[in-house]
């Protein structure tokens, strides 16, 4: 992985000339976003002269400036945090994935498929809905790992519950589905349903610690030790600490698949923050932790069958 | 009439609940030679990798020509017929001998080079991982069961019915060993 030096010399030789027409592109549309507000201010007098003189006709035709600025200010302001997430996404962001991979994939619009999702037996409800954007697939060493942000919704959209979602390729070969869930995650008919259709056995674990953070299912007691070994469990909670989140953890059909919560909408611009440093390591931070899971839990130790 | 009849419900509840403790120690026991079946397989299937291991090494390890005939008999000593101690034994002299044919492969660079023993190796350390896994899921079933039987009330029905304690597949010097070999590899 790169080192803050090396992060810091391509943001100031590569990025920046990307960045410097986006950022003045940027400025003038805020700088015009200022005047637009303020002239909105200015006419939010005549609009208090319109109640002074108690005459609706009055208010409503001095009302008229302030609105349209306001409305104006609105568009503008949409308008241009769309162009300027396009030009983020098509510009920046792959640049900085080269400097972080050497193979590398990203498709800011597209989302991972339901299938996909409900392959990974991690969510005991009905999917009835996935979005979802800026899709990422990588290949670190020899493990293929992709991510997404995903939104999931459950018998009606008021449900939707926020995610990254995390695919990559196991070190070794199974054939038993196991997850390992945070404590709560599901609720007790949902571990029922669990049980009953999907020959899913609560796993008894040596590690305490793993026991106390992880409700470990499997449909195979010997091959769900086969997996979690010692070192691995601690790895497990070693990340989950480096996260700081709830993390859930699936091993089905020889993948790891990992839903990690996040509630903010990732790789997005905003409208009053400059394109520094600081808004770079905004977007390398997350990118660098969730592939990090392919190093902290060395999926590319294959010393198995399976090379 | 009140008293007989929570006295009739008491002896119904205590019934039930004996029954539910006596199904449950069988239900924990047959557990416990289940996990032992899969120890079994896996120790099986380490069986069935030695004459390859010991084909491909022999080529290169004139000087350890001698463990190495030893390994081919002990394992010829394996059978069906032999109790789960004493397959757990001819385990252990296994590999307390593969242990240190292993450790000697570092002497024989020709050795480490082999495609043939590389493909072994990989799936020495599979069986390794599998036979650790299947140990880790009997002696936790081990451990539940002898939980149970150790504690009050089901103690009493098991002392009544002869349900006895179980030993734990223990990680002795000779395991220790087999997790050298394996460091070995990976080196």
């Amino acid at each position: 992985m790169k080192s803050e030096e090396e992060l810091e010399a391509f943001f100031e030789n590569e990025l920046s000339p990307l960045i410097a027409p986006i950022e003045e592109y940027r400025i003038a549309k805020f700088r015009k976003l200022k005047i637009y507000l303020f002239s909105a201010l200015g006419c939010s007098l005549l609009t208090v002269l319109g109640f002074i003189t108690k005459e609706p006709f009055f208010i409503m035709i001095l009302s008229i400036p302030m609105i349209a600025f306001l409305g104006s200010a609105f568009s503008l302001s949409n308008k241009t945090l769309e162009t300027l997430a396009i030009r983020f996404k098509r510009d920046i962001l792959p640049e900085l994935l080269g400097f972080m991979f050497d193979d590398f994939e990203y498709i800011p619009r597209q989302k991972i498929a339901a299938s996909v999702i409900e392959e990974s037996l991690l969510f005991p409800f009905t999917i009835t809905g996935v979005d979802g954007e800026d899709f990422m697939r990588f290949t670190i060493g020899e493990t293929n790992i992709m991510f997404c942000e995903t939104t999931l919704c459950s018998g009606n959209t008021k449900n939707e519950v926020s995610y990254i979602f995390i695919s990559a390729t196991f070190n070794k070969y199974f054939f038993a589905n196991t997850l390992l869930l945070p404590r709560h995650f599901d609720s007790f008919f949902q571990n029922m349903k669990r049980h009953f259709f999907q020959n899913f056995n609560k796993i008894k674990l040596e590690d305490s610690d793993f026991e106390r953070e992880f409700n470990v299912l499997s449909t195979d007691q010997v091959e769900a030790r086969y997996i979690l070994t010692p070192s691995l469990m601690q790895k497990i909670l070693e990340y989950k600490m480096k996260v700081k989140k709830e993390i859930a953890i699936s091993f089905v059909g020889n993948r790891l698949y990992c839903a990690i919560p996040e509630f903010k909408d990732l790789f997005e611009p905003a409208f009053s923050k400059s394109f520094d440093l600081g808004f770079i390591r905004q977007n390398y931070d997350p990118i660098k932790l969730y592939t990090d899971l392919v190093e902290d839990l060395n999926l590319n130790l294959r010393i198995w069958s399976r090379q | 009439m009140i008293g007989p009849i929570i006295l009739g419900i008491l002896i119904s509840f205590l019934s039930l609940y004996g029954i539910y403790l006596y199904n449950e120690m069988i239900r924990k026991r047959n557990e416990t030679d289940k996990a032992f079946g899969s120890v079994d397989v896996m120790l099986k299937k380490r069986y069935d990798l030695i004459p390859n291991l010991v084909e491909t090494v022999k080529q290169y390890m004139i000087h350890e020509a001698s463990v190495l005939t030893d390994v081919t008999k002990l394992r010829s000593g394996f059978s069906d017929t032999l109790s789960s101690e004493d397959k757990v034994e001819l385990h252990n002299d296994i590999s307390r001998k593969l242990s240190s044919v292993m450790l000697s492969v570092e002497n024989y660079p020709d050795l480490k080079a082999s495609q043939n023993f590389l493909k072994l190796q990989a799936a020495w350390n599979e069986t390794e991982e599998q036979i650790s896994a299947s140990r880790r899921y009997y002696n936790s079933a081990i451990t539940d069961y002898n939980n149970t039987i150790q504690t009050f009330p089901s103690n009493l029905i098991a002392k009544e019915f002869g349900f006895t304690d179980k030993k734990v597949f223990e990680t002795d010097d000779l395991q220790r060993a087999n997790i050298s070999a394996k460091k070995l590899f990976n080196q």
